[in-house]
């Protein structure tokens, strides 16, 4: 973001596009590859809520540009936890109705740098949840350790005792694969 | 599968340090060879790139984000009182009123979003002397509804939802978001009032009360189809659940009565933080 983080919270708030243009542009690609990676069926959806949500409550938020990082993700992860709870439902429904249509294959998702997320998810299945959790908020939503924290709502410490054995135990992994070859 | 596994302090090997980890994540580099095909991974995946496909929305999606952050409630700041210790705070409310001032109490008391009263009424809410709780929010969902702002409506009983009951909050602001596109439906306050008053008069509470207040803002928003929960909180099927009688209480509030919005636990944000990637 160009301008001040203080002047696009103040547009922000009174509604000015371009601010929150900005804060798109700032957070979209980030909040979208973040949720894809935890697998979000519909990353752009889930992103774009998240950020509809951030919009709808700007006027709650009061702090510094620090803070806000963290609050986006912190709503970025609950709407997370809401898409898989609908599409639990939605697989739910189709085994009641008999729907199986693939309602994947949308020409922008295909579009994300899938591959590579697929490989980092293949990767990251063999890891706790709250494994792959820091994982995906420190490599892709780019969070620093501090931020995490508060994301997860843990303590500094424990973030680092997770990523500590969420690299040891893909370490194992990759070794064990290299050994398989 | 190797399935989810954890540190054992038993698996042969030096263990990585926190620099090492530190290094890895915050700069994508390790000189472990074990690693290597993490590194790579990592590195191919470009962030910037992500926001391709998104290139062509974000004039949308600023404009609709513009307009919702303007239609946006603004939470009362603390006034006078508030700023006062609580026993001094009580005692001068308590002159005020005693100076023919109740009136103006009860009277924001009525007062719902959009009212030139509803900012004192949030305020002695604050401070305890006007009611509060997402009983309140309901009851001026309601008025709001009556007065033709359904969209306002949902969003408002949205925001003021306990913490936790995230699918609800998200179906109610899906509908919310429907409701805008829908020209004209005048079943919409109907069902809109049926929603607000099962939810002010239902035993449910916790989860099924959430589950509840998602299914009929589906079915308002033209979302997912799906029956209501005829459920009772104990799981036995039955009739329409407002009509059993259910074993809760009715839904309560979290601890301040204000209700948060979804990714705050005060109210503002979470405390500390830091900005969106500048630096780390």
């Amino acid at each position: 973001m160009s301008r001040s983080f203080e002047e696009i919270l103040i547009a922000a708030k009174a509604g000015e596009a371009w601010a929150w243009e900005d804060i798109f542009r700032a957070f979209a690609p980030t909040v979208t590859g973040y949720v894809a990676l935890r697998g979000a069926k519909e990353p752009e959806d889930v992103a774009s809520e998240t950020l509809y949500q951030v919009a709808r409550s700007i006027h709650r938020f009061d702090g510094s540009e620090e803070s806000f990082r963290s609050w986006v993700f912190v709503i970025a992860h609950r709407k997370l936890i809401d898409a898989r709870r609908s599409e639990q439902r939605r697989v739910e429904q189709a085994e009641l109705t008999g729907d199986h249509a693939d309602h994947d294959g949308d020409a922008e998702t295909v579009a994300l740098d899938r591959i590579a997320l697929e490989e980092m998810q293949t990767l990251l299945v063999t890891l706790t949840d709250d494994q792959q959790e820091v994982i995906a908020l420190r490599l892709i939503a780019d969070l620093s350790l501090a931020e995490t924290a508060e994301v997860m709502g843990k303590n500094i410490g424990s973030v680092k005792s997770l990523q500590r054995r969420a690299i040891e135990s893909l370490r194992r992994e990759l070794e064990s694969q290299e050994v398989s070859r | 599968m190797t399935p989810p596994n954890d540190y054992s302090p038993d698996m042969p090997g030096p263990a990585i340090t926190d620099a090492e980890v530190e290094v890895l994540l915050s700069r994508r580099v390790s000189a472990d060879p074990a690693l290597a095909d993490l590194v790579t991974a990592i590195n191919r995946i470009e962030i910037s790139r992500l926001g391709i496909d998104l290139e062509d929305r974000f004039g949308r999606y600023s404009l609709r984000a513009a307009a919702l952050a303007r239609t946006a409630e603004i939470p009362a700041k603390p006034g006078l009182f508030a700023r006062l210790s609580p026993r001094l705070g009580a005692i001068a409310m308590a002159a005020i009123l005693l100076m023919g001032m109740a009136g103006v109490a009860v009277a924001s008391d009525a007062a719902v979003p959009g009212d030139i009263l509803y900012g004192l009424d949030r305020v002695l809410e604050n401070v305890g002397l006007n009611d509060g709780g997402i009983q309140e929010r309901i009851e001026e969902a309601e008025v709001m509804t009556e007065r033709g702002k359904a969209t306002d409506a949902l969003n408002h009983v949205a925001d003021a939802l306990p913490p936790g009951l995230n699918e609800a909050e998200r179906a109610l602001h899906r509908a919310a978001e429907n409701l805008d596109v829908v020209s004209d439906d005048t079943d919409v306050s109907g069902k809109l009032g049926e929603m607000l008053d099962w939810m002010a008069n239902t035993d449910f509470e916790g989860r099924d009360f959430g589950q509840g207040v998602a299914e009929r803002a589906r079915e308002l928003g033209g979302g997912q189809s799906g029956a209501p929960p005829t459920s009772n909180g104990n799981g036995e099927k039955g009739n329409d659940p407002a009509n059993q009688a259910g074993s809760g209480n009715p839904p309560r509030p979290n601890g301040n009565g204000n209700g948060n919005p979804s990714g705050s636990s005060n109210g503002n944000g979470p405390p500390g933080g830091r900005p969106p990637g500048q630096d780390k």
